[in-house]
């Protein structure tokens, strides 16, 4: 173990770094819980009593339920269309020998580096004809899309390291494809798909540009997007714009705060192999 | 969080031990089991493939998005594109961005090196709290750095006065000089908590032994690091410089929430010029060229960082 002094560095400097990371969304909660005359006079300060009634006022003026609601359907949505349609295909792709599996997943491959932007202006105008604009479900089957590489990239990633004997066992007892897909690959699978649904979800909720084109009234918007309207009408009252700001985060960060290590895991799954 | 999800994928894929060569698969396999691959196979095509082949089609007319059909235009827009400096300012921007983001990554380095440390305290905590920054919506990250940048009642103007640097204080976001800078030190917020989460991944797969047989040896924290930190984890390490470089080519949210691309346009990069183009202005053909551009641009780096990394191994 070294010497004290670089013992104490190294924690000093995590100290340092770790205030950095939370001190700006700390400074904004403790906006909102003051006057919006007060955070322009004094921008460290805390007054008693508490304004709560921010709370009050952002949740009403905001629309929060009707955001919370919409975006909590959209990513739940999202990960279960993912994973609907994207398991089966890692599942074939990673472990039943077909022709082309490779030339095939190379074009999904494709999707990780294609940016939105080379989609989303014919999408627009093709979803406008189809009726699937300012819909949930319209919203779903783009971010579907749009989160189906990487959900078949991860998945298959790790079916391949499944024991082929395994599945050569399964298939010699009779089962079909589907019901070696079920009982024998799905629950060896648990961490690659829980890792799917935490990143998928995160990605959903988190979206901007989808809703920003696909979500334009005010009865669908989803919370990034409701919230750029929110930030638009109280430019100048920070105080509530502090409380709107607080209401989006507090979700993510609660999710988080339960599911880092399924956070943490996902990701260093796939880079340390 | 896109990034994130890049960053899994990419790192998956490249490392993953038994495929580095594509061939196109066994010539001998079944056919019969593709119906499991058609459904993901059918939305991928439906609302990927095929807006993709579309958006290469606008590229080559001219739409103001509101007529019938749009007019066929050949080449043309890719020769106002040479032309256009608004779009290579904004390419730019989007360097600039680049390169900022290594600054965030170097700190990411550091933390990892120091979170791997055997007789680090409290190292969950750590990384858990660092990385919270990483998780939220850039638009709420947005609006936060916003107000923090505010010239009269913002965190950061407030800071540097009660520190006795009155002459530092500034409009961040107001001023053509400062408001890149700003947006793109927002965004490496977002950034160092990844890259440390990434490198400390590679650096716990390190071989323990190798570290105690170099202390025997004599060798110091610095040439540890240096000889053996370093080169076991340089995979994590190209990797992240290749998903810096896709996510920053594509990045809008942070423009989009903060500064609408200006003052002026002197924040804009190029997803925003696009976005402006096709729907503000309502010129659909160009903004579609320039959209197929930055695809290939980003196509072309991915190309060349799988080759290098080929190389290497």
């Amino acid at each position: 173990m070294p010497r004290l002094l670089p013992r104490l560095s190294a924690h000093g400097a995590l100290i340092i770094v770790s205030l950095l990371s939370v001190i700006p969304l700390g400074w904004v909660i403790v906006q909102s819980l003051r006057t919006s005359v007060a955070t322009s006079q004094n921008p460290f300060g805390i007054e008693w009593p508490l304004q709560f009634s921010n709370y009050v006022e952002a949740w009403n003026a905001g629309r929060f339920p009707d955001y919370l609601l919409n975006s909590s359907i959209v990513a739940l949505g999202t990960v279960a269309l993912i994973l609907l349609v994207g398991f089966p295909a890692a599942y074939a792709l990673a472990a039943l020998n077909l022709r082309w599996s490779n030339g095939v997943f190379l074009v999904f491959l494709l999707g990780l580096m294609i940016p939105i932007w080379s989609i989303v202006i014919p999408l627009f105008y093709q979803m406008r004809s189809l009726g699937l604009i300012n819909t949930l479900v319209g919203a779903i089957l783009v971010e579907a899309a749009l989160g189906l590489p990487f959900a078949v990239f991860l998945l298959r990633a790790n079916l391949r390291e499944l024991p082929r004997e395994l599945l050569e066992a399964a298939r010699i007892d009779g089962a079909s494809d589907l019901r070696t897909m079920w009982s024998i690959v799905r629950p060896l699978a648990k961490p690659a798909i829980q890792a799917v649904i935490v990143l998928t979800f995160m990605t959903s909720w988190n979206e901007l540009i989808v809703p920003l084109f696909f979500l334009q009234t005010d009865d669908v918007r989803t919370l990034p997007i409701g919230l750029t309207f929110f930030q638009g009408r109280f430019t100048t009252d920070t105080a509530i714009l502090a409380a709107g700001t607080t209401l989006a985060a507090l979700p993510v960060l609660v999710v988080y705060l339960l599911f880092n290590r399924q956070f943490i895991n996902g990701l260093t799954a796939g880079a340390t192999k | 969080m896109t990034q994130a999800t890049i960053g899994a994928a990419l790192a998956g894929g490249t490392t993953t031990r038994r495929a580095p060569s594509f061939k196109l698969g066994a010539r001998s396999g079944r056919w019969k089991s593709y119906w499991l691959v058609l459904p993901a196979f059918a939305l991928y095509a439906a609302f990927m493939l095929w807006p993709i082949g579309q958006t290469v089609w606008l590229s080559l007319t001219s739409w103001n998005g509101l007529s019938l059909s749009p007019t066929w235009v050949g080449l043309e827009n890719y020769q106002r594109l040479i032309g256009d400096e608004r779009f290579f300012a904004s390419l730019g921007n989007n360097l600039l961005w680049v390169m900022g983001s290594w600054l965030a990554q170097g700190l990411g380095l550091l933390l990892a090196a120091i979170l791997s440390a055997s007789w680090i305290r409290g190292r969950t905590f750590f990384r858990t709290v660092i990385f919270i920054p990483v998780t939220m919506s850039l638009v709420i990250v947005g609006i936060v750095w916003d107000q923090i940048y505010q010239p009269n009642t913002g965190l950061l103007n407030s800071g540097l006065a009660a520190i006795g640097l009155d002459p530092l204080t500034q409009g961040w976001l107001a001023q053509p000089d400062t408001a890149m800078s700003a947006v793109i030190a927002t965004a490496n917020w977002t950034y160092y908590g990844f890259a440390m989460v990434i490198l400390l991944g590679g650096m716990q797969n390190i071989d323990p032994n190798l570290y105690e047989a170099a202390s025997l040896d004599g060798a110091g924290a610095w040439a540890r690091f240096r000889h053996i930190t370093v080169p076991g984890i340089q995979n994590q390490i190209t990797l992240l410089l290749v998903i810096s470089f896709i996510n920053t080519l594509k990045t809008f949210d942070l423009v989009y929430v903060m500064t609408n691309g200006g003052p002026g346009t002197a924040t804009e990069v190029v997803a925003y010029y696009i976005y402006a183009l096709a729907f503000v202005t309502n010129q659909v053909g160009y903004a579609a060229s320039a959209a197929v551009v930055l695809t290939v641009i980003i196509l072309i780096i991915t190309a060349v960082f799988l080759r290098l990394r080929e190389k290497e191994s």
